[in-house]
């Protein structure tokens, strides 16, 4: 297990997509600072009594509900994932004795940790640029820590679902695909299911979904317990599809 | 442990195809062993199973003796098919990473670029190299780490004539100093021909024979030809007396490749049987026609 990860971390830090990623990330950020800030004097003209809403903390939340992150998160897995099975050099892998799951997880633990260097560096980014662009720090409102993990955990699902994408689709160009227009589909579905549920009460789907709860995560105030539904769905989500590729993992010719 | 290579009953099924059917292989220490088959004959598959890239449908496999089979892969090398290369790294790069998992280090890394030809590659990427000069760098990345067995499907396909034989050379010296055994397939059998030392012939998933190079060299240096107007009845006499094993009726002529020490034996029978014998003659015959010969039946 050891060789299989200095393989795959070595891979992964002569890989230009992750840095390319990880400079667009980067590059979101900035430009979604600048745009609010360029566009705070056009609020002020409109509305004299406008006080900015945006801090470090504020945006450190923002930047993770928008999406961009997501999908990004989503080429870089595919990126990372598909190279293997693109350049047909994983059978030079599992020729010298690495067992299919040893692989899985030493591919799990590298890309994992580059999603999560992408997501700690936007975070420190996006509390930085808050902070010194607009109001200050700002104030963390109720249960904000809570709520932050709910995202993080939120964001761990998203991964094990592109990974998973990635990792059974195989080919480079059509895990992309899925992992840009998977989100988006899923989310119209769900929204198609709530407006045909909405006459029946409080029910909706978008509930137990990933979307629906990073919505609530990013709320000036979120309660305890909408974080637990945020963990418990992120949860239920992991597992599933760990489950699911893993299983197929194990019986899979290459 | 007598066998490097051994495997019992393997199958391997794709849907309801069945690529490999109850093979039962044998590849001996220090063993250069000629695979051969047609297109699709499941040699690649079967080594792809041996190799653990594929999961047999069933069946068993030994390596070394052994059935820790992942553990015994470590002491090997291969090349199948196309060679598994990041094309956008450089040779050293390719070496480098298959190295963490394969052993080696970077002064056997600079040995093997140079033992192949790649020596002066530099910064070039591997996206960028010939057909050979990408085949030259998988066999580099099969010798990682000193292997014990060398499993090499088409080695030298892609390469010119030159570097057919400094592959051929290669091996024979790796097997004669070191005693590398070597599973190869190859569509070139002249090239085979001129290091295997043991044969295996695969035709529509199914071993059809395991023959050592000595004895296909007996049973090629000579088949007995006899011509006669009535093959039907000489065939049926050829059977009657259980020498119609190894053979091809062409017009004519029925050429007996087996069970030929007695001649006389067999002109006997057939005039006994009112079968008039044209002509009764030995003549040598190639590798190749053998070949077809096994592998038409």
């Amino acid at each position: 297990m050891r060789q299989l990860l200095r393989f795959e971390f070595r891979k992964l830090f002569k890989s230009k997509a992750f840095y390319v990623c990880f400079a667009i990330s980067v590059a979101f950020i900035l430009i979604t600072a600048l745009t609010m800030k360029a566009l705070e004097p056009e609020l002020k003209k409109l509305d004299e009594n406008y006080q900015s809403v945006y801090s470090g903390l504020t945006m450190l939340k923002d930047v993770f509900s928008n999406g961009q992150i997501a999908i990004l998160g989503g080429i870089m897995i595919a990126i990372l994932v598909c190279e293997d099975f693109g350049s047909d050099t994983l059978k030079n892998v599992y020729a010298r004795g690495y067992s299919r799951q040893n692989v899985f997880y030493a591919k799990v633990v590298a890309v994992l940790t580059a999603y999560l260097m992408m997501l700690f560096a936007d975070m420190v980014l996006s509390l930085l640029f808050g902070t010194f662009m607009f109001d200050g720090f700002g104030t963390a409102g109720n249960n904000y820590v809570g709520a932050f993990f709910g995202i993080l955990f939120i964001s761990l699902a998203y991964f094990v679902i592109f990974f998973a994408i990635s990792y059974l689709c195989r080919k480079l160009s059509l895990a992309i695909t899925l992992c840009i227009v998977g989100p988006i589909a899923m989310n119209l579905l769900l929204s198609l299911g709530d407006t045909l549920v909405s006459k029946l009460g409080d029910f909706k789907f978008s509930d137990y979904w990933l979307d629906g709860r990073m919505k609530q995560m990013v709320q000036a105030d979120v309660g305890g317990g909408q974080i637990a539904g945020a963990i418990i769905v992120s949860v239920i989500v992991i597992a599933g599809f760990a489950c699911l590729v893993s299983l197929i993992n194990r019986h899979r010719d290459i | 442990m007598k066998y490097v290579i051994e495997t019992i009953n393997l199958t391997k099924k794709f849907n309801n195809k069945v690529a490999v059917d109850n093979v039962n292989l044998h590849v001996e220490k220090g063993d250069i062993y000629g695979f051969i088959g047609r297109n699709g004959a499941g040699k690649t598959t079967s080594m792809r199973l041996i190799l653990g890239t594929l999961i047999p449908t069933s069946g068993e496999i030994l390596l070394f003796g052994k059935k820790d089979l992942n553990n015994q892969r470590r002491r090997i090398g291969s090349l199948i098919e196309a060679p598994g290369i990041y094309k956008n790294c450089t040779a050293f790069e390719n070496m480098k990473r298959f190295s963490i998992l394969a052993g080696g280090d970077d002064k056997q890394i600079k040995e093997l670029l140079e033992f192949v030809g790649l020596g002066n590659t530099g910064t070039k990427k591997a996206g960028q190299f010939s057909l050979g000069m990408k085949q030259r760098l998988g066999i580099a990345i099969a010798l990682l780490g000193n292997p014990e067995l060398l499993v090499l499907d088409e080695p030298i396909n892609g390469l010119d004539p030159a570097g057919i034989k400094e592959i051929r050379d290669l091996i024979l010296k790796l097997n004669q100093e070191k005693g590398v055994t070597f599973i190869i397939s190859s569509h070139l059998l002249d090239e085979l021909g001129k290091i295997a030392t043991r044969y295996g012939i695969i035709h529509a998933g199914q071993l059809v024979e395991e023959i050592s190079a000595r004895d296909l060299q007996e049973r090629c240096k000579t088949c007995l030809n006899i011509i006669t107007k009535e093959t039907k009845k000489a065939q049926e006499v050829l059977l009657k007396n259980d020498w119609l094993h190894h053979y091809k009726i062409d017009g004519d002529k029925i050429s007996l490749y087996s069970d030929i020490e007695h001649p006389e034996k067999i002109n006997e029978a057939l005039v006994k049987a009112g079968i008039p014998v044209e002509e009764l003659s030995f003549s040598g015959n190639g590798f190749e026609d053998y070949f077809i010969e096994r592998l038409g039946k």
